[in-house]
Order: structure tokens, then C-alpha cells, then sequence
């Protein structure tokens, strides 16, 4: 690894000034599990890194209330996954982070690094796309809202400007809604995944009113499967209609080969998983 | 402690057969013993290596001018440096075919081309990057069964090292990728598959995995007129003191191996690894150097051998198995490390741990452009048993008989002789293949869709 | 490096009667410093607690043709043995020469002021082991001598199969081994158990993907090794009651031979779950799915 310069500052908007829009050897680290990685096998070479550790205290707190939960960007992922707050109001977040990578990784992996990076098998983005979750970004010019689902716009790239922050995300209230996700690995049982699925549910008895279906990992970005999504609407949820929606995501993701399967694997798993992701939420459990 | 209580014909009680914890465990646990990885001479360089890109290639130029100048590098070296302190730069355990750093040819991705010198690693580092070579790409190789009838050959000759009998015939050998063919014929099987009620014959293959030894490859030597101390993670130091002095041509008590704790090894630290390079570089700078292999740079230093094994066994009307024919390839890589030991040590299982009157088997070591092959854990056997004992359980389903009984029907038995005609002795638990298995295997009823069980035996000649 | 291979010890008794023992086999994890020590105490009647190991340095321990092969135990283990039996005969000697009696329980530091008239001296024992062994005759193959012991396991597997996505779930793995008399019990169960879980990596998943002779996943985050999670839910390490004779106090090596029976266990366990075969490793998720469905005349296509 080639030395570099660290920058340590006190506050949001000193972090914001350090960075550079068009530099891309300076840039912002959080929990830096993302980083490190990138670093060590060369992919990325920093002139400077600007820490986020000191920056106020309140983009690293989770608060709920009526409207949903609101969640500091510099939040741990060990800190989200014990939340009581979160295990009340999204389990299924609280259930994903148990098996995201390992404890270690979580104690310093962030919740706003998990999005910023863009990476598509990371398992918190599909997650919060299915509870329709929302951002706040701040950048020079101050702050704008913008939902997850939007962040992402293609291989480990966002709508993020270099010197952009994520400071919050906020999960709106559920509402009674029913969300699953379900991560599958190729290799090790804590190997990055082949294939996640996240699904979010309005229903009544076996009947959906409205989902959300996302896929990762076997996508270029974190993507919602509309097509599945339409098929489940307002139906009565039995294998058949399962089937259905699965074809339906199968038909429409557009799926990458790599080492961990090819795309017609990856497919085919898809197809099987969206099923098994609508029938967990129903039934509130987790694969 | 009690050791002053010692006395001469005194009991302590059994020491053999006590769950002693491991006597090191606190050293390591609270991070005191001492790994190469972590041990720094005063004045020691570090060194980091420039990889080759091509698979196989003859190298047309290397310049290292921008590294050289680059602030805090010591030496950027070549083999034309090398070659300056060490004539004759080739070493290896059965053939002396690896050069210290790629000389004229490249012969897989990863292997290393020239190595930076700085007190800084990380300044190593940065002037490896400003290394470039160019190649002329040269077909290449990857797959063992291609190997073996190629067009294209990884070695001009062939050069044994001269420590194994069985290899002498293949000293300069030209236009072929066969490092070693070992051959056992036992019986005479095509008369026995003539007779056979069944024959059955499939082909397996393995592929290419890795040791991941917790602590990467690391060594440090010091050189010095009047010896060389190495500080090196090694399994086998007695080989490494040889080899650094048939290099030097100097006698064995010149040179000292020092091999503190190991962070495992599983095969990938025997013989010679990264002793050699560390020794010619610590010979061009006059100064201790060491050389720490990142995770990734694992990958370009050993692996296990990939192997298609095809196999053929001939049944009688009872269910013996009367004759099998096998034919294993290994892929080797690009330099043949201990694979011939490989190929022949191992070979000789390769038609399992059965009673079978009639075999033959032909066990060949490749060539290949990619990472050297070598020793791990299980030498070979377990590439083996997958396809004999895969083999063993299809013909057993085939002929609708019991795989465990088809099994119990053929296994070899104390004072009988296995394919080798050695007789086997000193194998009491064959007795028990006589007798029912203990408790039941089979498969139970599940929420999955399948489940099952089944077993596979195996029974090997110890390699050494 | 010629079988057969020669391992050589050195066993050294102070004079206040502590044990240094100098062999070069590598303590790489698999507890050789440790056993090698308990071979010590049993024939010096020493704890093995108490017995230095000493590091491996060429100019201080004698030759060893390396740890590999499952051979550290049987090999030098028998030349450890040797070197502290010729360093106890060289004790009893000792008490002789100084007038003890024959079965004397004298201590031994009082033995060397005995003979030197101060603590000073030293007792040194030798060890050498090289098995017999006849090279395979070159046009045959045949020797009737080829190996110095046998290593014999079995190995069951129970799996459960999910015929849509081809994951395979260990519920057990049982190891069966014919190991000897374990020098020591704890060390030889996390060996099996080990060498079970490193080759089940070989045999699900682990794989170094090659693309035009470009290794495209040379990194630990893209090439995974077992973890906790891919272990069976139900291990059973077995090894059967018996006394290797030409052992070391009836022992051998244990490192390797938990290995040999796992891949085509599982493999064979597949098979009968489902009805397919696999010849090639790994036996991931893909490939066994890509067989079911081949099966099913419902191939998975080339995407």
C-alpha cells in the first residue's frame, strides 16, 4: 500500500470542504472495509482519505417515531443491527445485518458507506429499496432528498457528486407491511452473494395489495423487478401465481456471469428465490 | 515445573496418549511467537516483485529505468543480475527448471520478472508499478489433457535434478510437456477385460485450488562472504540448507536455515520457495533482504495440481473387480516443483484401496502455463479418491448392488497384496471391513426436496 | 528427498536434569512440538510440560527431510524416541559409573554432582529413523516394500439437496480412521476435523477460476474458504481401537488421512439424494443444479 494523507476533520461541513469534485484520489472514509479492499489489491491509489470518525456525533444516532425510523449515516452496521428501535420497526433490516459479512466487518462498516459504495452485493441496499427508504445528501450547496432506489445508477456508481456526503436515511413506518430478504451464496455461507432479494409487502391474509421486489448481487446495481411487482399485485398469493412473478423478474433483470455463477444460473435462482422471498414475508420469516 | 524431581528410574506417569494443550499455545495466543512475517533485521531491504501479464511469452524487453530512479529504491534487479552472483540460476526440488527470476521466457501469469529493492516496502511497491516489460506472446497451454499431445511445450529440455533415480532417463528431453510418467502394470489387464461381465469406465477431473496458509511465504536472507543466514517459513529447512549451497557451490555448513513457528503450511512451504530469490538479492545488495508475499500474491506461488483421471474396471459375474486401467494426468504448471514425486508417490493408490488381480496404471506430471502445482495435503490422494471412489460407488448402483457391500466384496485385506504387490501388514482395521458398519447412514425424510448419504474408504501408502 | 526419507534427533539432559529436545520437524499448527515432547517425557519420565522444544535452526538441529506427508510422527517420532532412549541408557550408565545401584531412584542433577562434583555436564542422546523401503521397478511399477504404513480412513456424508437451486446442505460428515494409538487424543481430533473441513472447501466451492491464464478471483474475497457456517451440523470423528506395530508407541501420522474419503462422499451422497452424478469438482450450487436440470431434460442454457 502507498502512504497517503489522512484528514481527520472535526465536522460535516469541514469533511465537505476537504473534498475534491473532481479529484477521484480524495475521497471520504467511513468504516473503510470497502476501501481497504479496494486499496490492497490496487484498484485504488488515495492521495488523500478524509475520515468521517470525528465528524458530529449526531450522524452516527437512530431515532424513531411515528413517521418511521431515522438513521445517522455514520451509524455501524453492528449499531443498526442491535437497535432496539430497528428490531421493532424493521426487523428484516435487524435479521439482514446478522449474516452481512462477518461481526468484525460490521462493527466498523457504516450505513451510509454501504450505499455510497454502489457496490451490488451489498445487502442493506436492496433491503432498503423494498421499505421504500429515503436519503439525505449534503454537498457544498447544501442538502437534497433523494430515495434509495434512485441512488444507484449502474457497477458500483451513484448519483453522488465527490464532494457529496450521505448523512441520514430515514425508513418510512411500515405500516403493517411484511418485507423479507434473502441472500444466496455461490461458495462460503459468508461469501459476498450470488443473488439477494429483497421483498416488501401490503397484504391482507394471503392476498398482496401492493409489493416491492428488488434484486442485487446478480445485478449491476440494486434494481426493483416491477414486472413482479405487477404480477403480485392484488392477488391471492398460491405456487402458481409464485411461479408467475418469478418468471416475470427472471424475464426482466438484466443479470451479470462472474465467478460466483453465470447469468443463466443466476437466473434461474432468481426465478426460485423471488417466490421464496414473497412467501417468507408472508409468512414473517427470513430464509 | 518438575523437571529437577527427574529421576533415573522414576514414573511420572504416561505422558503418550495425555490431551497435553499444545505446549506454544499461550505464545501464540497472546501474540509473542515469532513468525517471519513479522521479524525485521537492522538494515534489511524489502523486496517486491513485478509480475509477468502473458501466460507464456518470450520477454523482448524489461525497463526498469523509472524505477531505478525512483526516490528511496535501492536496485531494481533481473536475471541479468542474478546471473552475475548466481551462474546458474535454476532451482527445484525434482527438476531444476525454475529460474530465480523469469529468464527469457515467461511461462505463467504472475511469475515474477524483476524485483525492487527498498528499505521501504511501500516505496517497493510504488517502483514495481513503474516497471513495464514487453513480451512476445507465445501459445500457451492451461489445460492437462492438451498438455499431453500439444504442439506447444512449456520447457525447451527437460533437467532432472538428479536426486531421483526414477527421473534420470528424462534428462534432456526435448519437445515434450511430460515431466513424469510413472506406469505399474500388475496382471495382464486386457485379457481380464476380455473376460469381464461388466466393464465400466468414467473419466473425473479436479480443479485448481489453493493451501491459504494463514501466513503468506516469507523469508529473509542475510548474506554474508563468510555464510548466509536465511530466516525463511519453511517445512522442510534440511532441503532448503541443501539447495542454497548446491547454488552457492558451497559446502552445507556455510549456510544457516532458521524456521521459527509456521502460520500452517499444508504442503505450499516445502522445498524451496522464495529462498532462492531472497538469497541472489541479498547477495546483489549486500544487505539482509526480505521477501513477504501479500494474500494475493498466493495465487502465482503454488497450488494443488488439477487431474482428469479416467478409469476403467472390469467386473466378474459375482461382483469382483477384476481388472482396472487408470489413467491420471496432472496439471503441473509451469515448473514442476515436487509434482513428479506428486505423480508417482500418489500414482501408485490410484487404483484404490481394492483386491483387484489385474491393473495398470499410467500417471503422467504436466507442464502447464499456469502457477505451479505442488504438495497439499494428501499429496495427490485426495484428486485419487474422488474419481475411485466416485467410480467405485456408480458401478456398485449399475449392477443394483449395495455400494458398502460391493465395497466390503473387493477391499483389500491384511496379508494381502495391493496393486503394488507390496502386502499389506499393519493394517488391523481392515479386519472390521468384514463386519456390519456400525448404526445407519441412510438417508431420513426431510422438508427438502432430496437427502441422502452415502461413504467412500480409502487407503493410501504413506509417500515417504 | 529420496525414499525412503531419514529423520535425525538430538535429546539433550542438563545437569539440573532438565530435557531439551533439537529435531527439525516444523510446528506449523499441527502440535509436532507437542507430541515430540510427550515422546520424550514418556521415555524420560519427564512431564512433557517441561521438555524444550528447541526452534529450528540448521546449525543447531540435526537433518530432517521435512514435514510433509503425514511422516513427522512416524518418522521422527521414531528418531525422537531413539534419541531419548540412548540419553536414558546414557543416564543409567551414568549411575552406574558413579556407583549407584541397579533401579536407583537417584535425582538425576544429583547424579551429574556426583560425577562431576558440581551442576555441569550434559547427557546427549541420538536418534536416527530411515524405514526400509524398495523403489518401484521401473518397467512394473512393483515393489514389495513400498510404503512404511498404511493410511486407511472411510468417509460418510449425509446431505439434503434443494433440487431448485442445487445447494447441498452437510447435515453429517463422519470421518472413520485407522490412525493407531493417538500420542496425543486432542491434537488427533482437530487434525481429523481439520483436514475434513479444508478438503469439504475443496469439494463444495473453493476453485482458482483461469481465463486466459489470468487467475480472475486472486484475492480472499472472491476465492472463500470454509467458515463456521459450512461446517456439517454433525461432525463424528471415529478412529478405530488398534496399535500400529512399527510405530512409534503405536502411532502414526494423522495429518492427511481425514482428507482422502470427503469429496466422493459427498458426491455419492448427492447421487442418492437425487440421482445425479458429478464427476468434476467443486461440486457448487451451479453445478449441481446444471445436472438436475440436465437430468430433467430442462438444461440450464450458456448465458
Amino acid at each position: 500500500m502507498i502512504p497517503f494523507d489522512l484528514a481527520q476533520p472535526q465536522s460535516l461541513a469541514e469533511a465537505i470542504k476537504l473534498l475534491d469534485p473532481d479529484d477521484p484520489t480524495v475521497r471520504p472514509f467511513a468504516g473503510g472495509t470497502a476501501l481497504m479492499l479496494m486499496m490492497k489489491a490496487g484498484l485504488f491509489r488515495p492521495k488523500l482519505l478524509v475520515s468521517l470518525g470525528r465528524i458530529e456525533k449526531k450522524y452516527s444516532e437512530i431515532a424513531a417515531d411515528k413517521s418511521g425510523l431515522r438513521i445517522g449515516a455514520m451509524t455501524t452496521l453492528s449499531a443498526l443491527e442491535q437497535s432496539p428501535d430497528a428490531k421493532k420497526l424493521t426487523p428484516v433490516i435487524s435479521r439482514t445485518l446478522r449474516t452481512l459479512s462477518n461481526v468484525r466487518v460490521r462493527n466498523v462498516a457504516t450505513v451510509g458507506g454501504a450505499l455510497a459504495h454502489g457496490d451490488p452485493h451489498m445487502d442493506l441496499p436492496p433491503v432498503l429499496i423494498a421499505l421504500g427508504a429515503t436519503l439525505t445528501v449534503a454537498g457544498p450547496r447544501g442538502e437534497r432528498t433523494l430515495a434509495v432506489e434512485d441512488l444507484f445508477t449502474g457497477y458500483y456508481e451513484t448519483v453522488l457528486a465527490k464532494n457529496e456526503l450521505i448523512t441520514e436515511v430515514r425508513v418510512p413506518a411500515q405500516d403493517g407491511k411484511r418485507a423479507s430478504y434473502m441472500k444466496v451464496t455461490a461458495g462460503s455461507a459468508d461469501d459476498w452473494p450470488a443473488l439477494g432479494v429483497a421483498v416488501a409487502l401490503q397484504a391482507e391474509g394471503a392476498t398482496v395489495k401492493s409489493a416491492r421486489v428488488v434484486a442485487s448481487a446478480a445485478t449491476t446495481k440494486a434494481t426493483r423487478l416491477k414486472s413482479a411487482e405487477a404480477v403480485l399485485a392484488g392477488q391471492v398469493v398460491d405456487h402458481r401465481l409464485l411461479a408467475r412473478a418469478g418468471e416475470a423478474a427472471a424475464a426482466e433483470a438484466d443479470i451479470l456471469s462472474d465467478v460466483r455463477g453465470s447469468a443463466a444460473y443466476k437466473r434461474e435462482i432468481l426465478r426460485i428465490y423471488v417466490g421464496r422471498a414473497v412467501r417468507a414475508a408472508i409468512e414473517g420469516r427470513m430464509h | 515445573m518438575t523437571t529437577t524431581e527427574a529421576k533415573v528410574g522414576a514414573q511420572v506417569g504416561h505422558q503418550v496418549g495425555r490431551s497435553l494443550p499444545r505446549l506454544e499455545s499461550r505464545d501464540k495466543v497472546t501474540g509473542r511467537a515469532e513468525y517471519v512475517h513479522t521479524m525485521r533485521l537492522p538494515g534489511m531491504l524489502h523486496a517486491k516483485l513485478f509480475r509477468s501479464t502473458v501466460a507464456h511469452g518470450r520477454i523482448k524487453s524489461i525497463d526498469t529505468s523509472a524505477a531505478k530512479n525512483f526516490p528511496g529504491v535501492a536496485h531494481v534487479v533481473t536475471i541479468a543480475d542474478i546471473r552475475k552472483v548466481i551462474p546458474d540460476p535454476y532451482y527445484g526440488p525434482a527438476f531444476h527448471d525454475q529460474p530465480i527470476l523469469a529468464d527469457g521466457k515467461v511461462r505463467f501469469v504472475g511469475e515474477p520478472v524483476a524485483a525492487v529493492l527498498a528499505a521501504d516496502p511501500h516505496v517497493a511497491e510504488e517502483a514495481v508499478q513503474l516497471i513495464t516489460a514487453e513480451y512476445e506472446e507465445l501459445p500457451a497451454v492451461f489445460d492437462e489433457v492438451e498438455a499431453l499431445t500439444a504442439n506447444t511445450y512449456i520447457h525447451d529440455e527437460l533437467k532432472p535434478a538428479g536426486t531421483f533415480a526414477d527421473l534420470k532417463h528424462l534428462k534432456g528431453v526435448r519437445n515434450t510437456n511430460v515431466a513424469l510418467d510413472y506406469r505399474l502394470r500388475r496382471g495382464d489387464v486386457d485379457k481380464a477385460f476380455a473376460s469381464a461381465a461388466h466393464v465400466f469406465e468414467h473419466e473425473f477431473k479436479t480443479q485448481k485450488v489453493l493451501h491459504l496458509s494463514f501466513e503468506p511465504h516469507a523469508t529473509i536472507a542475510d548474506y554474508k562472504d563468510s555464510g548466509v543466514t536465511l530466516y525463511t517459513a519453511s517445512q522442510g529447512p534440511s532441503f532448503v540448507r541443501t539447495e542454497i549451497a548446491r547454488l552457492l557451490g558451497w559446502p552445507e555448513n556455510k549456510v544457516r536455515v532458521k524456521v521459527p513457528y509456521l502460520g500452517s503450511g499444508y504442503g505450499s512451504k516445502l522445498y524451496i520457495k522464495l529462498e532462492a530469490l531472497a538469497l541472489a538479492l541479498s547477495m546483489i545488495s549486500r544487505r539482509p533482504v526480505k521477501i513477504a508475499l501479500t494474500f494475493e500474491e498466493l495465487f502465482y506461488q503454488i497450488t494443488r495440481h488439477p487431474t482428469t483421471f479416467r478409469i476403467k474396471s472390469g467386473i466378474d459375474k459375482n461382483g469382483r473387480i477384476i481388472a482396472r486401467k487408470c489413467e491420471v494426468l496432472w496439471n503441473g504448471g509451469a515448473y514442476a516443483d515436487i509434482g513428479p514425486r506428486v505423480t508417482q508417490k500418489s500414482g501408485l493408490t490410484a487404483s484404490g484401496p481394492y483386491d483387484i488381480e489385474n491393473v495398470s496404471i499410467d500417471s503422467y506430471a504436466l507442464y502447464t502455463n499456469v502457477t505451479p502445482s505442488g504438495a497439499l495435503r494428501g499429496f495427490g490422494v485426495p484428486q485419487l479418491v474422488w474419481a475411485y471412489e466416485s467410480h467405485t460407488d456408480m458401478i456398485a448402483r449399475a449392477l443394483n448392488i449395495d455400494p458398502i457391500e460391493f465395497r466390503r466384496k473387493n477391499l483389500l485385506r491384511e496379508g494381502r497384496p495391493h496393486a503394488t504387490g507390496t502386502v499389506m501388514k499393519d493394517a488391523p482395521s481392515t479386519r472390521y471391513w468384514t463386519s456390519s458398519p456400525s448404526g445407519s447412514m441412510r438417508s431420513r425424510s426431510t422438508a427438502a426436496p432430496a437427502s441422502s448419504a452415502a461413504a467412500a474408504a480409502s487407503v493410501s501408502a504413506s509417500r515417504r | 528427498m529420496i525414499t525412503p526419507t531419514t529423520s535425525v534427533a538430538i535429546v539433550n539432559v542438563s545437569a539440573d536434569g532438565s530435557v531439551a529436545l533439537y529435531c527439525g520437524t516444523i510446528d506449523m499448527g499441527q502440535g509436532s512440538d507437542t507430541t515430540m515432547a510427550q515422546m520424550v517425557g514418556e521415555v524420560l519420565n519427564v512431564p512433557a510440560e517441561s521438555v524444550r522444544v528447541v526452534q529450528r535452526d540448521t546449525d543447531v538441529t540435526p537433518y530432517d527431510m521435512g514435514t510433509l506427508g503425514s511422516r513427522s510422527l512416524f518418522h521422527m517420532g521414531h528418531a525422537v524416541r531413539r534419541a531419548a532412549e540412548d540419553a536414558r541408557e546414557k543416564l543409567k550408565a551414568l549411575a552406574r559409573e558413579v556407583g549407584e545401584p541397579e533401579g536407583s531412584n537417584i535425582p538425576i542433577p544429583a547424579l551429574f554432582v556426583k560425577k562431576y562434583g558440581m551442576q555441569a555436564g550434559n547427557v546427549i542422546g541420538t536418534g536416527i529413523y530411515k524405514p526400509d523401503y524398495i523403489p518401484p521397478a521401473p518397467d512394473t511399477g512393483l515393489s514389495a516394500n513400498i510404503t512404511a504404513f498404511w493410511m486407511i480412513s472411510g468417509t460418510g456424508a449425509e446431505v439434503e439437496v434443494d433440487t431448485e437451486t442445487g445447494h447441498v446442505r452437510l447435515l453429517k460428515l463422519v470421518s472413520v480412521l485407522d490412525i493407531g494409538t493417538p500420542i496425543n487424543p486432542k491434537i488427533v481430533e482437530t487434525q481429523i476435523s481439520g483436514a475434513a473441513i479444508m478438503q469439504l472447501g475443496f469439494t463444495m466451492f473453493e476453485k482458482m477460476h483461469i481465463d486466459g491464464g489470468q487467475v480472475t478471483n486472486a484475492s480472499l474475497a472472491d476465492y472463500k474458504i470454509p467458515g463456521f457456517h459450512d461446517v456439517p451440523l454433525t461432525m463424528e470423528n471415529l478412529c478405530v481401537d488398534t496399535y500400529q506395530s512399527n510405530g512409534p508407541f503405536g502411532a502414526k501420522g494423522v495429518g492427511e488421512v481425514a482428507t482422502f474419503g470427503v469429496s466422493p462422499a459427498i458426491a455419492n451422497a448427492i447421487d442418492d439424494a437425487c440421482g445425479v452424478r458429478l464427476t468434476e469438482l467443486p461440486l457448487n450450487p451451479e453445478a449441481v443444479l446444471r445436472a438436475i436440470r440436465a437430468k430433467q431434460g430442462k438444461p440450464l442454457g450458456n448465458e
